[in-house]
């Protein structure tokens, strides 16, 4: 997150978009967490270049640092997990369209990142590679065998 | 103050799958002089395929369009709130075309005998034998690939374009119905599969929809396979023309259309022969707002059918989950398989007519499992809910996934939806577009004939996925209409008192007035109706090409004057 350019964000607001977005889809495994994989700059640049995903996502971050003052007088990513995960419930509670548009935001970002689609085997084969096959027409010898199925009127 | 256009001889009002195929044989004619009013622009095919890295990017940073689809505009406002559907049009040259999937299947001959075979609806005036040849035409221009000898249909004529390449999921599907005994084939789709036409490349799989539309005009869509020659012929093709009104002559007949050009201007474009192919709303929205002295409740409404008898098709998702199953592609969507065995009424099953199975897709790609959904066109703004529960997040978050990924596979079916009155389309008291017309309402319930037909194709879907692995059964969604299926509110006939066209789609009404598109459909048809549109409409412009000095003399012009 150091020296990092974001072009929406505050440093404050992208420090508590990278927590968030750990606890959206945290480290487990092999997996990285989103923050920690950097998917707040893709959130950034989304919000951008999508403007009418500001109102959504930018929504979610005011109020969830509003509650964080108000209720625990510091910030969302000094928090112990357990608070964290209770906040965004409550803002999912309350800004059910906003939440959800992070959470979409997020998961475009983390499963169409190139570590993440290697790391689940899901890379897109280029076209010589391709295992997809000509249809063999043998496979419906059997449905032909077994005649018509409309009515002849 | 109006302006007033060059008269022409045929003037077509939309230029979709039954428009852009008209306005093409009729392009084909001597000195028949032809104008099209299309409300919408060019479409810009989205140069993104779903596989490039950057799609689901492109996808999150598009607005989504009026109608709640995010790549979908120049439509116009209508009201659904008393439907149990919204409809998804793309109003722009090409039409629906644009955005379809390219499903391409004929209706069986027992379609247009509904009353015939099952005792209740109504049969057409026409039969499956009077648009088997247009069916033919219609499918070598647009690009059928697949297969003949589907024994779910009467034999026909041989396939332009042989069948695309298979992945895992359809192989999955494959051994199921051979599994079950039950009947199967290629899904038939206007993809080419070979380089056809006019600058139109094989489809390369990389897409897992065609909803964005085509950026290698693989998909047949009219504005890449119909108006290209069409306007080389001298079509005239106005875009960015909304239609106010048909206007009618006090000796009863259509003079042409109002229109409002791009800046506001109203328009008069007279002409001969008025030609209607606004689809299943936007047909009779434009007839309902085109009241006069002589058709005082819309034109062309003396039966008072106009917008009633609104059918779509009961569709219906049902997924399933196996961890023994790999049914994923690697972001790659060969062709489908399809399944016709409950296609035909049959009265121990305790409900009319029948539907079709769809076995298309395999797991979705890692975005859309995590978002619910199968196909990455329907996502943001898509005005959808996900067909299964979006991945939680938070510490249950990876596990979902993992259950969900590489592991789904889904079946659609798409049934039969049989005409009531009471589904229909008015104009809402309120509701307008930003030149003031009035908009649609949708009124829409669904019958209990449809809901017993969904029942049992459910539970056949279920037996189907138990049949292909499924260890169990993730979703069960009851959709509304099928996006782009807008049917039967200008139905035809042989009586004027209980249709609004004759069989040649010509308004008992008002003789120099036709209609082309699905409005004039009796039934809906077991199967998507894309296909059947274009064969009715290239039919009836070869009766108006065939009777040309007749009909338009009416207006006391001569052909190519």
């Amino acid at each position: 997150m150091e020296n990092e350019a974001f072009l929406i964000f505050t440093s404050d607001q992208a420090l508590t978009l990278e927590a968030v977005l750990n606890s959206l889809i945290p480290a487990e495994g092999e997996m990285p967490g989103a923050g920690d994989l950097g998917i707040a700059s893709f959130v950034d640049k989304a919000l951008a270049d999508g403007p009418h995903l500001r109102r959504h996502i930018l929504g979610v971050l005011d109020q969830l640092a509003i509650d964080c003052w108000r209720d625990h007088q510091q910030s969302f990513p000094t928090l112990p997990q357990s608070e964290k995960v209770a906040l965004l419930q409550r803002r999912e509670q309350e800004q059910g369209e906003s939440f959800g548009t992070l959470v979409h935001a997020t998961y475009a970002g983390y499963y169409s990142h190139p570590g993440v689609v290697e790391a689940l085997g899901a890379k897109v084969p280029s076209e010589s590679e391709s295992h997809l096959r000509p249809f063999d027409p043998q496979l419906l010898d059997n449905v032909r065998r077994r005649g018509p199925v409309y009515k002849d009127i | 103050m109006t302006v007033s256009d060059e008269v022409v001889d045929v003037l077509v009002i939309g230029s979709g799958a039954s428009g852009g195929a008209f306005a093409w044989r009729l392009s084909k004619e001597p000195g028949i002089k032809v104008a099209c009013l299309e409300q919408g622009d060019w479409p810009q095919p989205r140069y993104n395929p779903s596989a490039d890295t950057d799609y689901q990017y492109q996808s999150l940073i598009t607005p989504p369009g009026p109608q709640g689809v995010n790549y979908l505009r120049d439509g116009y406002p209508y009201d659904h709130s008393e439907s149990i559907w919204q409809p998804g049009m793309y109003n722009g040259v090409g039409g629906s075309t644009v955005h379809y999937e390219a499903g391409f299947t004929r209706c069986h001959p027992s379609d247009f005998k509904v009353r015939t075979v099952s005792g209740v609806a109504d049969d057409w005036p026409i039969s499956y034998q009077d648009l088997e040849p247009y069916y033919d035409q219609n499918e070598r221009m647009m690009g059928l690939a697949g297969l003949a000898g589907n024994p779910s249909n009467p034999p026909r004529s041989p396939v332009p374009l042989p069948p695309p390449m298979m992945g895992r999921g359809p192989q999955i599907f494959i051994n199921a119905f051979e599994k079950l005994g039950w009947h199967w084939w290629i899904s038939s789709r206007v993809l080419v599969t070979e380089p056809y036409g006019e600058g139109r490349l094989p489809c390369n799989y990389r897409c897992a929809s065609c909803g964005a539309g085509c950026y290698r005009k693989a998909k047949g869509s009219t504005d890449v396979v119909y108006w290209p020659e069409a306007i080389r012929n001298g079509v005239i093709l106005k875009t960015r023309a909304r239609v106010r009104e048909i206007v009618v002559g006090e000796d009863g007949l259509a003079e042409g259309a109002l229109y409002y050009d791009e800046q506001g201007q109203l328009h008069e474009q007279k002409a001969r022969l008025v030609v209607v192919a606004c689809n299943g709303i936007g047909t009779p929205r434009l007839f309902l707002n085109s009241k006069s002295s002589q058709f005082p409740e819309g034109l062309s409404n003396s039966s008072g059918l106009v917008g009633k008898n609104l059918m779509s098709h009961c569709i219906a998702h049902v997924v399933g989950v196996s961890e023994s199953v790999n049914s994923y592609d690697n972001g790659l969507r060969g062709g489908g398989v399809s399944s016709q065995q409950f296609y035909e009424h049959d009265p121990t099953r305790g409900f009319a007519s029948g539907y079709g199975l769809s076995a298309g897709y395999g797991s979705a790609g890692p975005v859309e499992t995590a978002l619910g959904w199968p196909s990455v066109s329907l996502g943001l703004g898509s005005g959808r809910d996900p067909l299964w529960e979006v991945a939680p997040w938070g510490p249950g978050h990876h596990s979902a996934f993992r259950k969900y990924f590489r592991h789904t596979l889904g079946v659609i079916m798409s049934g039969d939806d049989l005409p009531e009155e009471s589904n229909r389309v008015v104009l809402d008291p309120t509701l307008t577009d930003d030149m003031g017309i009035p908009a649609p309402r949708l009124l829409y319930r669904r019958s209990e004939n449809s809901e017993k037909l969904l029942g049992h194709a459910i539970e056949r879907a279920k037996e189907l996925l138990e049949a292909a692995g499924a260890s169990e059964i993730i979703s069960v969604v009851r959709g509304g209409g099928a996006i782009g299926h807008y049917l039967g509110t200008a139905r035809m006939g042989d009586d004027p008192e209980t249709s609004v066209v004759d069989r040649w789609g010509r308004s008992h009404d008002v003789r120099n007035l036709f209609i082309i598109d699905g409005s004039v459909f009796v039934t809906s048809g077991t199967t998507g109706p894309t296909s059947t549109i274009g064969a009715i409409a290239l039919r009836t412009a070869d009766y108006v090409a065939d009777n040309a000095r007749h009909l338009l003399d009416q207006q006391g012009g001569t052909v190519g004057k």
